[in-house]
């Protein structure tokens, strides 16, 4: 069954305590520009939205990297970057949609969310409204992504 | 170096360079950070006995070794300078987005020196610091300011601002940052003005290193459960923000209401937190690392005004609703939008106009002379004072000088409502005697976050105190001013004191510092930031005769409510606090209590 | 009873890799073989400026091991060369003159980089491991390098060699980067990379090469320039001499419809030897890059197998470093488009703009600084997106910014 971050965005209240526990925990720094999970606030509009990796069920970034070095563990189906094979070429930086796997200029090598390898990913323990939650499969979520890919097509998308 | 990242940057404006300095470790040590370190340096380096607008005086922008991190409330920082509108030490206090994100550039904290010939800006990117020209922005409202450098500088972005009224020199002028968050208190907009410095852009893509990782991780689990647990830190304040305050203060009796006339509003309801939830609420939003999330964004949609933004907070509920009788909610909300968007500080702006009021109401001044006729409960003129104040157009001039030089100007120095010519916040300190002695002697005059006894005295936290009982009050003033100045300087909320004690502190500061805090260093620490701010007021002249309150506090029983026939006990209680503090019964901090700080 | 497989792959690269593993996620039946003429598992070309520069090792630049084919089941005959193709007996030949027969038949040959006419000893091309070796052989010792050719591979090239080489870029265009950036972005990125000490002589080229001791070049300008190594990046050649033989329609590439298909329906081209539409200008093109051939490869797979999914076109999608500077291109990045929106700031470095076509639809985007969002805007340019507003400019974009917009 399909591992995911469950986001529910009424309850987002803007902290960017996801960001500041993701880093935490995988740099050993407070650094939200290191965060593999992203809380965008949007002032004027009033709305706060945070994404992540989705965790694809066919990933760009693992058909794009011409190493091998990103897979799909199964049967979690978390999308893992082999830090060993990692070169930095930075080609599933440029194929994912999403902008959800990055180059970190300091370590060399591409960066993504692995769920934090099996522990209850520290953004959900750190979430102070339980708008993140560790789910199986997140429907809506999922739903939202396909609309995105799909109502932009031949702008359709308002501006 | 850990928890702090030792290095501070100093813009000279005179000259247009900007230099990085080692961060003095020592002081570090002594004073944490924030509040505390950045006075340090303000002290050593800037005469008491300045003019708060000339070249002379400095301004600070410090975060401490816990801004930017997470386990409770943790992106405020510190503007630190000499205040224009008192004279006395200024330190304002602000959350939002952008505290954080100056940690993130690597710098502890900012110091203006001097003056650009021309308006300009400063960008920090990294290390990568320049100043930049702000003409084009001069004039321009917080939120276009906001708007424009994102998108010139970097759309990730955060900025700390000015609007008109700082260029204006307005005694009331604040530091707007993320738009709606204010270092509000003291006129330390005007100070930034005088400088023409019109904003500051960081945008820092480093991280905050912590000594103990681990530790520092168990201590804000810890935390984390003890704020969600905590009634006003879990409940209260996510719940209403900190509006959430009108009916309680209300229904204590001691919501100040015309000016201190009354101590019970009518209104209050119509200007409460649930009515701001109900009619005007778009959704709740925290600063950077909070779980306690207080903040509120609005819009007027359906009211006769019009705009969106954050807040009414409670105290500019009050100061521009209850002290000047208004209870209308839109009008007050659109007066709090004008205040952010032209940066001026809400309690005084209000404060101010209430003052107003009473001195038109009672024949003090002409209503040709305002422009218009004025009293308590006028919503519309409410709302064009705020403008005219934010604007310093007409009677707005008048205004912008606060409410102490405003009363004085008209003969009748005793409707203001002022301690060190600071306007008080929304608690009468008649009806609770701890605050009233807090109020008297707080190093920045009237204000209720350097010692907020308003928690055990009304909301029972950690203890409920009895709030007429002058017992005891001395201690418990002497307690929170100094772990307040605590808190300030660790680059935390006040807000996570409601749950959080001194030992939480101590946990977090030595996880992310290495050094070796426990509570009795801390609370040392604390007195050592409070006689510092106190010596260099006396050194500013601000004699101890002004740890004193109006007399309509000292000598007017509240007339109406729960607290009928209180006034503050002031006199019983200061001889007590002096004699706490280690200073001479002149409350002149004595030779030894000054060496045993190391302030000698 | 000659060798025959159900479908045939021609090329051990992004395409033919790609389509190996999407015919076997869609099909476990059929037989399928793969043919190479270099006798090893895929490499990657991508990462060869890696390689060079010590980055990785050789066996790190493999893409896969021999278990990959053996998992797939698939076929392998390596270190033969293909050296003819029947198109109507469904067969080809190898060149120890094995006859190998094929259902559907790959093209997936890529392509050769383009050498002066000039040979030289030190002077060397990057397309092959081979060709990798020797210029690591070279770099060693050398104390001046030059490269002809601004693009993708002698840019990554200089920008990798030691700092304390003297090192020269000699462009015929009066500019770098000219097939990749737009001119803008071009002046930015020099005005870096001269500061880094490379020196670039514009609109020029090398008239003569003197081979002694060390390489005397002559510009056209009359410059001479004394180096130990010229690098030759001019682009590349595709390798269509099969497909030709065959009588296969040719253009510069293996032409190819909107399925892969190449003028014979049983055999399809993909990457860098095939010439498909344009994702958008809709014209024939060869776009050359790891992503279209992977693309492309996967589109082919998909209709041998039957599938009949149309290709959207192929997109320019480049990403790289050099001399510390990231920068990326995506689509169509040539000012002679309806708009442009841009937005530049000289002391973060951070440079972003969009090409817009006259619906307001993206068509291409060059970022100069922080690249990590280039893939949003590979999807804007894929999805032909209305351009979600300037906003998207300044700040690190990501999802959530669309999301937002959508909402």
């Amino acid at each position: 069954m399909q591992k995911l971050i469950r986001i529910e965005p009424s309850k987002c209240i803007g902290c960017k305590t996801c960001e500041m526990a993701c880093s935490f925990k995988h740099t050993g720094e407070f650094a939200p520009s290191r965060s593999r999970i992203y809380n965008e606030v949007f002032l004027d509009e009033a709305k706060f939205i945070t994404v992540t990796c989705m965790q694809c069920d066919d990933p760009w970034c693992i058909k794009a990297c011409p190493k091998s070095a990103i897979s799909k563990e199964m049967p979690s189906g978390v999308v893992i970057v082999d830090n060993d094979r990692c070169v930095g070429c930075r080609t599933c930086v440029s194929a994912c949609p999403f902008g959800m796997i990055k180059y970190v200029p300091s370590l060399g090598i591409v960066d993504k969310c692995d769920l934090c390898g099996g522990d209850t990913p520290e953004c959900v323990v750190f979430c102070p409204t339980q708008c993140l939650t560790l789910g199986e499969e997140d429907k809506p979520l999922r739903q939202k992504v396909l609309r995105f890919v799909n109502t932009m097509k031949d702008g359709q998308m308002e501006a | 170096m850990n928890g702090w990242h030792g290095k501070i940057l100093r813009v000279n404006l005179t000259a247009g360079t900007c230099e990085v300095e080692a961060l003095n470790e020592n002081w570090a040590k002594e004073y944490i950070g924030g509040r505390g370190l950045g006075t340090k340096y303000f002290v050593e380096e800037v005469a008491a006995d300045i003019d708060p607008l000339s070249t002379d005086n400095k301004l600070i922008m410090a975060t401490g070794p816990l801004t930017g991190t997470y386990g409770a409330a943790n992106s405020r920082y510190m503007v630190i300078t000499k205040s224009p509108l008192s004279g006395t030490i200024a330190c304002s206090n602000a959350g939002g987005y952008f505290p954080s994100e100056l940690r993130y550039t690597g710098f502890d904290m900012i110091i203006f020196e001097g003056k650009s010939e021309h308006p300009v800006y400063l960008q920090v990117y990294n290390d990568n610091v320049q100043l930049v020209a702000a003409t084009h922005l001069w004039g321009k409202t917080t939120t276009e300011v906001e708007d424009a450098i994102l998108a010139e500088f970097h759309g990730d972005a955060k900025i700390a601002c000015i609007g008109k009224a700082g260029e204006d020199l307005s005694l009331t002028a604040s530091i707007i940052n993320d738009k709606h968050r204010a270092a509000g208190r003291s006129g330390v907009g005007a100070v930034m003005g005088s400088k023409n410095l019109k904003a500051v852009a960081v945008r820092g893509t480093g991280g905050v290193k912590v000594a103990d990782p681990k530790a520092y991780r168990e201590a804000a689990l810890e935390a984390y459960g003890m704020l969600k647990e905590n009634p006003v830190s879990g409940q209260g304040l996510p719940a209403l923000g900190t509006p959430v305050l009108v009916n309680v203060i209300n229904q204590f009796g001691a919501l100040p209401t015309r000016n201190f006339q009354d101590d019970t509003f009518e209104g209050a309801e119509a200007i409460s937190g649930e009515t701001l939830a109900d009619k005007y609420l778009k959704r709740n939003k925290a600063c950077m690392g909070c779980v306690i999330g207080c903040g509120r964004v609005t819009g007027l949609k359906g009211s006769r005004f019009e705009g969106d933004g954050e807040g009414p907070e409670y105290e500019s509920i009050w100061a521009l609703g209850a002290a000047c009788g208004v209870d209308d909610l839109a009008a007050i909300t659109k007066a709090n939008y004008i205040c952010n968007d032209y940066g001026i500080d809400t309690i005084t702006t209000g404060a101010t106009i209430a003052c107003a009021m009473e001195l038109a109401e009672k024949g003090f001044i002409d209503a040709a002379e305002i422009g218009m006729p004025l009293k308590f409960g006028d919503a519309d003129a409410m709302v064009k004072l705020t403008e005219m104040a934010a604007k310093k157009e007409g009677f707005g001039e008048k205004l912008s000088l606060g409410s102490a030089r405003l009363a004085e100007m008209y003969g009748a120095p005793e409707l203001s409502m002022t301690v060190k010519k600071l306007e008080f916040p929304a608690y009468d300190g008649r009806g609770m005697q701890g605050m009233a002695l807090h109020y008297a002697t707080s190093n920045r005059g009237a204000c209720h976050v350097r010692g907020y006894l308003v928690s055990p005295e009304i909301l029972g936290l950690p203890e409920k105190i009895d709030p007429q009982a002058t017992e005891g009050k001395p201690v418990w003033a002497k307690i929170f001013q100094d772990f307040t100045a605590v808190v300030d300087s660790s680059g935390v909320c006040l807000f996570s004191t409601f749950a959080l004690g001194v030992p939480q502190f101590a946990a977090f500061c030595s996880a992310a510092t290495g050094e070796d805090f426990n509570e009795e260093t801390l609370m040392e620490i604390g007195e050592r930031i409070y006689n510092m701010e106190r010596m260099f007021n006396l050194r500013a002249g601000i004699d101890p005769d002004q740890d004193t309150l109006p007399k309509r506090l000292l000598e007017e029983p509240i007339h109406d409510g729960p607290l009928k026939g209180e006034v503050a006990k002031l006199s019983i209680m200061l001889p007590e606090y002096y004699q706490e503090r280690g200073w001479g019964n002149d409350g002149i901090p004595s030779a030894e209590k000054l060496a045993s700080l190391g302030l000698a | 009873m000659a060798e025959h497989y159900d479908v045939v792959v021609i090329g051990n690269s992004a395409a033919g890799l790609q389509a190996l593993r999407t015919l076997r996620r869609h099909n476990q039946q059929l037989s399928v073989a793969i043919i190479d003429r270099e006798d090893c598992p895929a490499y990657s070309r991508v990462l060869t400026p890696y390689y060079i520069g010590g980055h990785v090792p050789r066996e790190e630049l493999d893409i896969v091991d021999l278990d990959f084919y053996k998992k797939l089941s698939v076929t392998t005959i390596f270190g033969q060369a293909v050296v003819s193709i029947d198109p109507e007996k469904h067969s080809l030949q190898l060149a120890d003159e094995r006859q190998i027969g094929f259902g559907k038949l790959l093209i997936g040959t890529g392509a050769e980089a383009r050498t002066l006419g000039v040979a030289a000893e030190k002077s060397c091309v990057l397309r092959h491991v081979s060709d990798a070796k020797k210029l690591i052989g070279l770099l060693k010792t050398a104390k001046s390098i030059t490269a002809i050719g601004a693009g993708l591979v002698s840019l990554p090239l200089l920008s990798h060699a030691s700092d304390e080489i003297e090192k020269h870029l000699v462009v015929g265009s009066g500019r770098i980067f000219s097939r990749v950036v737009d001119a803008e972005a071009a002046a930015i990125i020099e005005a870096k990379l001269t500061s880094k000490g490379l020196q670039i002589h514009k609109k020029d080229d090398i008239e003569t090469i003197d081979e002694g001791n060390r390489l005397q070049l002559k510009l056209r300008s009359g410059l001479q320039l004394e180096s130990d190594l010229l690098i030759v990046g001019k682009g590349v050649v595709p390798n269509t001499h099969l497909a030709v033989a065959a009588g296969l329609n040719v253009n510069d590439g293996i032409l190819i419809n909107r399925f892969c298909q190449t003028s014979h329906p049983d055999i399809y081209a993909a990457g860098d030897n095939a010439e498909g539409a344009d994702f958008i200008s809709g014209e024939q093109t060869i776009q050359g890059n790891w992503m279209t051939a992977v693309e492309q490869g996967e589109n082919a797979a998909l209709n041998i197998l039957g599938h009949e999914c149309p290709y959207q076109g192929s997109l320019k999608n480049n990403i790289t470093e050099i001399f510390g500077v990231e920068v990326a291109a995506v689509g169509y990045c040539h000012d002679d488009v309806a708009e442009v929106v841009s937005s530049y700031n000289a002391s973060t470095g951070r440079y972003r703009k969009v090409f817009l076509d006259e619906q307001q639809r993206v068509v291409g985007a060059t970022l100069i600084g922080e690249t990590n969002d280039s893939g949003l805007y590979y999807q804007l340019v894929t999805t032909r997106s209305v351009f979600p507003g300037k906003e998207l400019l300044t700040g690190t974009a990501n999802y959530a910014q669309t999301l937002f917009r959508l909402e």
